[in-house]
């Protein structure tokens, strides 16, 4: 590789880096056009100094991009509109309902061990003290047994919440992806 | 602002129709559209205003893009007008039209234009 190429190399990676901090899309294909104009400019006698200088430095250039391509983003067409549209009603009507389903049976579930979970924990050390408290009954079962209980609940209860929470986010990660972008 | 600075300006703003009036002869790659612009002077402008401006066309649809093996170095990129970008050619050289000849009156006759 000559000190041209690695110069050119040199630009365009730096060209790349302020693409991605502007945003701007269609890197490859830019980068593309301008390795095609460095090769044709040098094939005609420019030196690659004047080459690069014509382009400006890097973060100006890639500013110009971002001014013509951002500013004036590609409008969607109607037809493709229209399909993200559908998309979305589907999404809301049918995934609202089912995720209203599971949202509300893992928070009632989860909510409900995490709260009996401590309750059982407290019954059973009071009763292995001597005390019966009149808001819990457990029947023949053992102090022990009991505290047990209340561990398990507890954790069960933690897991089925953690569950809950995964589905929340993964829900609004989807809703992310599909809501941002051109509408009709 | 300076003198250069509305040169500059008015030029940036009939670049496009020139672009398009180019590519309306023929289909052209890049550095060949830079050099034609080149040859005719005034409208000279920099790859740095080029290029991004032929990605825009071409993201909104008015050119296409299409390759050709070339005999002295990597493939290059050929831009033509689509039909849409005939028809924006035509609505803005209309508009371009009418414009010069407003000002052409303006600064023949001046006020009593």
């Amino acid at each position: 590789m000559t000190s041209s190429d690695l110069a050119a190399t040199r630009y365009l990676a730096e060209l790349r880096n302020a693409l991605q901090r502007y945003r701007v899309p269609q890197h490859e294909e830019i980068l593309f056009d301008l390795k095609n104009h460095i090769s044709e400019a040098m094939g005609s006698g420019k030196s690659l100094e004047a080459v690069i200088a014509a382009f400006g430095p890097p973060d100006l250039l890639a500013r110009a991009y971002a001014m013509e391509l951002l500013i004036n983003p590609p409008k969607a067409s109607k037809i493709a509109g229209a399909v993200r549209l559908v998309k979305i009603l589907s999404l809301v009507v049918a995934g609202g309902f089912f995720s209203l389903c599971i949202t509300f049976t893992l928070a009632l579930l989860g909510l409900s061990l995490l709260a009996a979970g401590p309750a059982l924990i407290v019954g059973g050390v009071l009763q292995s003290a001597g005390q019966h408290p009149w808001w819990i009954n457990t029947g023949p079962l053992t102090p022990l047994a009991v505290i047990a209980i209340g561990l398990l609940a507890s954790l069960i209860g933690a897991g089925v919440c953690w569950v809950l929470w995964r589905y929340v986010r993964m829900t609004a990660r989807t809703l992310r992806k599909i809501l941002p972008g051109p509408m009709l | 602002m300076s003198e250069t600075d509305s040169t500059s300006q008015l030029r940036r703003g009939v670049i496009e129709l020139c672009v398009l009036r180019l590519l309306n002869d023929k289909a052209s790659y890049g550095y060949e559209v830079v050099t034609t612009l080149e040859r005719l002077g005034p409208l000279a402008t920099g790859e740095n205003t080029l290029y991004p401006l032929l990605r825009r066309l071409k993201s909104d649809k008015y050119l296409e893009t299409f390759e050709v093996e070339s005999p002295s170095g990597p493939t290059r990129q050929y831009y033509r007008l689509t039909q849409r970008g005939q028809q924006r050619l035509k609505s803005l050289q209309a508009e371009w039209t009418g414009l010069a000849q407003a000002v052409e009156r303006c600064l023949t006759h001046g006020a009593k234009s």
